[in-house]
């Protein structure tokens, strides 16, 4: 028995918090991992789970600010599918965890090796532990979270055979990283139908993996606003800002990676009678900033995703 | 030792075989018409007026001067060989014998008291006869001599990545153009240029255009014809080369593959699509594994060091077909920094600063390097040996840039070399006289025209040469 | 505000007082010891309450007792949108009015709707959350097992 509110928080973990960017050296700005991280507010005993399949395009060829032609005919694209879940430990304290499988598609223009290169395998994991001080109720309007958490790399990070592909390929990062989040959501009526969400998303990769290459850390920082039109359908406008230090190997910085973005993030989500939420999210580009000379980066993102609560 | 046998009919076994190869008339060009085994020397065929006997003699040891006796002989039926030895009242002749790499003449005066016996009278090395001096081939593979072949490569994968643009990620400049009679402020004065001269053509390849593209496959006019070339530069281990484009009498282009060992670039023909590594100089995979392609020389010097040795030289243009933003350098602070772009073998030899570039040599196992900053101000030039060959190192740290050349000619003898200041092109003078220019070829004197043998030499950063050559010697 | 902790069975229900807003008699949670008492929260603005009000109104109209009773706690920040619903929902059992969670704030109320099962002693037995119609019958059973008790 799903209750209105529970719905909106269905619809705002799923664009609100941030993606890790697994694909640093192509400074993929976020082959998804966190995006699909499900933060849904809960009660003791409370469960959800979600589903989330998430597309980018990465085939922006920037330097600094300014897009420039590519003309090698190359394509990159990353498909990730996500099952997380949220339960509620306590009434004020959380557990949520994110599993991952990622599939990275590279294109070439003519190639003795075939022209698709393809990996594909578990990706990172997630564990955090959410607490929520403050609640939206009838009778307060804010309601403020504070997480830690750790990204597992349980996943597959030397795909490739004789010949490894690089880290931007891998499924996984092969090294754990500290996670910090924090999430701020004031609603502008006691039915919380209309609300402002606004979060920060910390991650610190100071590990290498086995082949010494460390990504950048990562802060995300997100303001959305949503808006319920009636029990079934919300829709949401927000915005992204993501900044990424370079990546490393054995401490000395890795040319080309890293860098700032800002993007819009619009999102729906439909509740079927039976509790099921479904949402779609995308993630469009609205300005950015690299480092380095040249990087590819993503040109566009959406994203579709499941959630149900026991 | 053996004391001096008498002579006797028994056969011997050499002689035995000697008939019985006479027998059945091996080819001419096949037979030697002497040979010499440790002390035993065979005269497969020699004449005594109009007969034909196959002699087998031993060296008489502590002989002074050097005498050989007699062991055996047999009559052979007719003549077989060409250039037989030949016996002449009591002079033996005998044309040829191969020792090692060469050739020499002989002539033994027979005397028969005390008793038989075949004295040195006079002896030469064989200068223009077929098997005469054979300036030795240089081993022209830079790595093992006997790579195994294991999971289709002829090298260990443990260092071989994909470096993440993909093939042709990186595209290759495949109709370059260039500027005639670019000017001077074309280029920063110390921005590094890839230089080439061929006839009387003479091309630049900067850098700056290099760095995103590695590889610019050109064509270079030989006898009227247009001949490919593919010059290519990794801007990770800082190394240039460039290959005939010829691949089995087949016009061949190389493109980027977009893998790497030990950080270097990884080229791939675009006839068979095998993979060859750069600074092996060796295809590692594929139809052609293992195949070696023809080289040639090209110095690597700032543009104002080429515009003074060559100011007619043409310039690679930036005008590539593709949007790059070729005023940056891709690669952060890499050229100056102590960093690693991938794992590499050996990098633990810190002898010298990471990124210093080094001019370095392979002789079959023995590698040395020449730093350039050590070549100091002015032209330096080195004469020593390397493994089995006498090379010439020509130098400079000022005007930054270092070729190595093999110090023996063509009619086996071996030249000393001597710096030549402030003549660009000219680098050095030999102790003949002659006048030679940075690309091993003499301007001057005697053997004007003459071209010195290139090295399995090119110029590399320190750590990317050791990664590929352990235990290499470091010049100071 | 601070939102309390959820409050679960169990727990003591705690003790409030109000004014029933359509008949304006005085209504103390006290005054149902001995009686099992179905406490219901809702709103305006609470969609599935048009349906749970008319759910728990049949119940109250075909089962009235005096061993138990339902007390509805309306939060509407502005309780004339409260009246509002009701004239569309007409209700016959008490409602009072709560629109700065004096009650709703101790029995850390999150979502709506939401009710409490108390028992004679006021003891707290079950907490309900959301609603869907046909959970009455549900309801219903859960309060006549304490009045036989």
């Amino acid at each position: 028995m799903m209750t209105q509110t529970y719905r909106l928080a269905a619809l705002l973990l799923l664009m609100v918090l941030p993606d890790l960017a697994l694909a640093a050296t192509c400074s993929c700005a976020g082959t998804p991992l966190m995006g699909a991280l499900n933060t849904s507010t809960t009660e003791q005993g409370d469960l959800y789970f979600s589903l989330t399949s998430e597309f980018h395009e990465i085939s922006d060829l920037v330097q600094g600010r300014k897009q420039i032609d590519d003309e090698t005919g190359r394509e990159r694209s990353s498909l990730s599918q996500a099952l997380a879940f949220s339960y509620g430990l306590s009434d004020r304290w959380a557990l949520s965890g994110l599993f991952t499988y990622i599939e990275h598609e590279r294109e070439v223009r003519s190639s003795f090796f075939g022209s698709k290169q393809r990996t594909s395998g578990l990706g990172d994991s997630v564990l955090m532990l959410r607490y929520t001080p403050l609640y939206i109720t009838p009778f307060s309007r804010h309601e403020l979270s504070l997480g830690m958490g750790a990204r597992l790399p349980i996943g597959k990070d030397d795909a490739g055979g004789l010949i490894r592909f690089s880290e931007d390929m891998q499924p996984g990062t092969g090294a754990a990283g500290a996670i910090l989040w924090g999430q701020h959501r004031l609603a502008f009526n006691q039915a919380a139908t209309r609300t402002l969400t606004s979060s920060i998303f910390y991650t610190r990769n100071n590990w290498e993996n086995e082949r010494d290459y460390a990504f950048g850390h990562q802060l995300v920082a997100g303001v959305d606003f949503i808006q319920n039109l009636n029990t079934r359908f919300s829709y949401a406008a927000g915005l992204r800002y993501q900044h990424t230090t370079s990546d490393r190997r054995l401490g000395f910085e890795v040319p080309n990676t890293g860098g700032q973005w800002l993007d819009f993030t619009p999102a729906f989500n439909y509740s079927l009678d039976n509790g099921l939420d479904i949402n779609l999210s995308g993630r469009i580009p609205l300005d950015r900033k690299l480092d380095g000379a040249i990087q590819f980066t993503t040109s566009y993102s959406y994203a579709l995703s499941l959630t149900y609560g026991f | 030792m053996n004391q001096a046998k008498p002579v006797s009919s028994g056969r011997s076994p050499i002689i035995l075989l000697a008939a019985l190869l006479a027998m059945f008339r091996i080819p001419a060009a096949l037979a030697q018409a002497a040979t010499l085994d440790n002390d035993i020397l065979t005269l497969h065929e020699l004449k005594v007026d109009s007969q034909y006997f196959v002699v087998e003699l031993q060296m008489i040891p502590s002989s002074e001067p050097l005498a050989f006796s007699l062991v055996d002989f047999a009559e052979l039926s007719g003549p077989s060989l060409e250039n037989p030895n030949l016996l002449t009242g009591n002079l033996l002749e005998i044309p040829a014998i191969p020792i090692g790499e060469l050739s020499y003449w002989v002539k033994l005066r027979l005397q028969e008291e005390p008793g038989l016996q075949l004295i040195l009278e006079d002896f030469g090395l064989n200068a223009d006869a077929p098997g005469g001096c054979v300036r030795p081939e240089p081993d022209a593979s830079h790595g093992s001599n006997n790579p195994q072949v294991v999971n289709g490569f002829s090298v260990s994968t443990e260092f071989l990545f994909d470096g993440g643009p993909g093939q042709d990620g990186i595209p290759s400049i495949d109709g370059p153009v260039f500027e005639g009679l670019p000017n001077k402020g074309a280029l920063d004065p110390d921005q590094l240029v890839v230089g080439v001269k061929m006839g009387d053509t003479v091309r630049a390849y900067p850098h700056y255009v290099l760095d995103w593209h590695e590889i610019v496959n050109d064509r270079y006019s030989l006898n009227g014809e247009a001949v490919r070339h593919t010059l290519s530069y990794c801007p990770l281990t800082g190394s240039a080369m460039m290959w005939k484009g010829d691949l089995d009498g087949q016009p061949v282009e190389f493109g980027v593959s977009g893998l790497l060992l030990n950080s270097n670039l990884i080229l791939y023909d675009r006839n068979t699509g095998s993979l060859w590594s750069q600074m092996l100089e060796q295809s590692i995979n594929g139809p052609s594994i293992l195949t070696i392609p023809e080289r040639v020389q090209v110095i690597e010097t700032t543009w104002e060091t080429w515009r003074i040795m060559y100011p007619q030289s043409e310039l690679l243009t930036s005008f590539t077909g593709y949007d790059r933003p070729y005023e940056t350098y891709p690669y952060g602070n890499f050229r100056t920094s102590e960093a690693l772009r991938f794992p590499v073998e050996n990098s633990d030899d810190r002898r010298l600063p990471r990124k210093d570039r080094v001019v370095g040599i392979n002789v079959g196992d023995t590698s040395r390097v020449y730093p350039i900053k050590n070549f100091g101000n002015g032209v330096t030039v080195i004469n020593e040996k390397v493994g089995d060959t006498d090379v010439v190192v020509v130098g400079s740290g000022n005007s930054n840039f270092g070729a190595v050349y093999s110090r023996q000619i063509e009619d086996c003898s071996t030249l000393e070399f001597s710096a030549v200041a402030d003549q660009l092109p000219v680098v050095m003078s030999d102790n003949e006289g002659n006048q030679w220019d940075i690309f091993g070829v003499a301007v001057s004197g005697p053997r004007i025209g003459q071209s010195l043998q290139k090295t399995n030499s090119y110029i590399a950063y320190w750590y990317a040469w050791t990664a590929f050559f352990a235990g290499t010697t470091i010049w100071e | 505000m601070i939102a309390g902790f959820g409050l679960r069975a169990q727990d003591l229900a705690p003790g409030f007082s109000g004014i029933d807003l359509q008949t304006g008699d005085q209504i103390n949670l006290a005054d149902y010891r001995g009686r099992v008492v179905y406490l219901d929260f809702w709103a305006s603005w609470c969609l599935p309450c048009l349906v749970s009000l008319p759910a728990y109104q049949q119940l109250h109209a075909d089962h009235q007792s005096d061993d138990w009773i339902i007390v509805a706690v309306n939060v509407d920040e502005d309780t004339r949108d409260g009246l509002d619903f009701l004239e569309g929902v007409s209700v016959t059992y008490p409602v009072i009015a709560d629109t700065e969670g004096e009650i709703g704030i101790p029995y850390g109320i999150r979502s709506l709707p939401v009710s409490f099962l108390i028992d004679q002693q006021g003891m707290i037995v079950r907490r309900y959350r959301g609603f869907e119609s046909g959970d009455e019958v549900e309801i219903f059973a859960d309060i006549q097992e304490l009045v036989n008790n």
